[in-house]
């Protein structure tokens, strides 16, 4: 199976504290990635290396490699907007821009220079299609974002993100803001999407990472505990602090 | 209680209802097989009532085992403890349906008193009750060396069976009339009974390395097969 990441020995420091120690992860291309463990344990932290998200942060410094089909993305002539279009994101709490549904879904192609009416028309289409929103929402395009409900706003971010077709999407905990039924259509958006993308999630949500990943990885403290599938870390974990994180005895 | 404090009470509860339903079926060989050797019917019939009570004890477990999936969607061990139960009790029913189905022997031998019952019956059923036995200690200690040995031992009640096999053979071919073949055949049936529930022990204790281990093991690799 091809990685489409392949993290070796990083390690990720704000300042004197290290938050990510020694970590080797492949990301397996056309699959989905589950990051688990407790709140602090560097799982975010790590996501947001995935498409250098830290790199504004003073102090934060990256040492090792992270390669993106084989290519260092903390190498030096690496441009951070190419890559970030590469690797896209989605957030925790559903953030779209306060402007219409369309022009939400618009604006990443707008920036990379496509201003062609009918490209972005079908662009726009596409994404919607592609996020399962499509059949909500083509008959008020111009309405405002923010008239959707949170579980329609997530999947309108997911659709903004897909609208610049990256290769990887990054999730960080992107249901723990909406009801089962939205978690569910966004879990299954998933499934479909990694057809298409590799996909990263982060989640607290043990039973989201049991349904919807192939792989899990499980961090502690900054460091990765064990990385499997997904099956293998829920039913028959190899290491204690995994069987004890997942069961409730630990986190 | 703290919830995973009362989850862990309820994991021990439940692994102690799973170690009375073994005790309970132990019983019922006993009994089953005292009646065999004494062919007192009274005692056979007692072995069918024995019976009802072992699967109503694994419909209430298995209802036990739903309840803590849905209120606590267990994990890792503790998943695979809950699912090793549910096969568990599943194998110890087919075992109390033997010790049955010996009792059932029984029944058909007081009409017909002169039916043979070798001796290696009588060894089959202590060896086959002792494997349970040790294969509920394991399972109540997570001891997978002494499951290890329950399914070693596996191989002797084969060789019984065997045994008891070719003398029944024997004992068929020169039995003149059908209806002496056919009571005959019956003694057979209690051989089968107990080998087939020193498998379900055998059973039994892959389970408990499953759920000690997490590794599937077949140990009751029959002889046969290997022959091809």
């Amino acid at each position: 199976m091809q990685n489409k990441i392949e993290v070796s020995d990083f390690n990720f420091y704000y300042g004197d504290f290290q938050a990510l120690s020694n970590l080797n992860i492949p990301i397996r291309a056309r699959q989905i990635t589950a990051l688990i463990g407790p709140s602090g344990c560097g799982k975010s932290t790590f996501l947001r290396c995935l498409n250098r998200m830290n790199d504004t942060i003073s102090g934060a410094r990256a040492e090792g490699q992270i390669l993106l089909d084989g290519e260092n993305i903390y190498a030096p002539d690496v441009d951070v907007v190419t890559l970030r279009q590469r690797i896209g994101m989605v957030f925790q709490r559903p953030n779209p821009f306060p402007q219409s549904i369309y022009d939400n879904v618009a604006y990443g192609p707008r920036i990379l220079g496509n201003t062609r009416r009918d490209e972005l028309d079908q662009t726009v289409q596409e994404s919607l299609e592609a996020a399962s929103l499509w059949n909500e929402v083509r008959h008020r395009l111009k309405d405002p974002a923010l008239a959707l409900n949170p579980g329609q706003q997530q999947r309108l971010c997911i659709a903004r993100a897909i609208a610049v077709q990256p290769e990887v999407i990054l999730m960080d905990e992107p249901c723990s803001a909406l009801d089962p039924v939205a978690t569910l259509r966004v879990e299954d958006l998933m499934r479909q999407l990694v057809d298409s993308y590799t996909i990263v999630i982060v989640t607290h949500n043990m039973q989201q990472a049991a349904r919807a990943s192939d792989w899990t990885g499980f961090f502690w403290l900054g460091r990765l505990v064990e990385f499997d599938h997904t099956e293998t870390i829920f039913s028959a974990p190899k290491q204690e602090l995994t069987e004890a994180y997942i069961t409730g005895r630990r986190g | 209680m703290r919830i995973r404090q009362r989850f862990e009470q309820q994991l021990e509860d439940l692994r102690g209802d799973v170690l009375r339903m073994g005790s309970m079926v132990e019983h019922e060989l006993h009994e089953a097989m005292v009646a065999l050797e004494t062919l007192d019917p009274e005692r056979a019939r007692s072995v069918i009532a024995l019976d009802s009570e072992v699967n109503q004890t694994r419909f209430d477990i298995e209802e036990k085992c739903f309840g803590l999936i849905v209120t606590q969607q267990p994990a890792a061990r503790d998943l695979r403890s809950i699912v090793t139960v549910m096969n568990m009790i599943i194998d110890l029913e087919r075992m109390g349906d033997q010790a049955k189905g010996i009792a059932k022997v029984v029944l058909h031998m007081v009409q017909s008193p002169d039916i043979p019952r070798p001796a290696e019956l009588r060894q089959m059923g202590i060896q086959v009750a002792r494997m349970l036995n040790q294969t509920m200690t394991a399972y109540a200690h997570d001891n997978i060396e002494l499951a290890h040995a329950v399914a070693e031992q596996d191989d002797e009640v084969d060789a019984l069976y065997a045994h008891v096999f070719g003398q029944i053979m024997a004992h068929m071919a020169s039995a003149g009339t059908p209806a002496k073949i056919e009571a005959t055949y019956e003694a057979l049936r209690a051989a089968r009974e107990l080998e087939r529930f020193g498998d379900l022990a055998t059973n039994l204790a892959e389970r408990v390395i499953y759920m000690v281990t997490g590794r599937f093991q077949e140990m009751n690799i029959d002889r046969e097969d290997l022959i091809g």
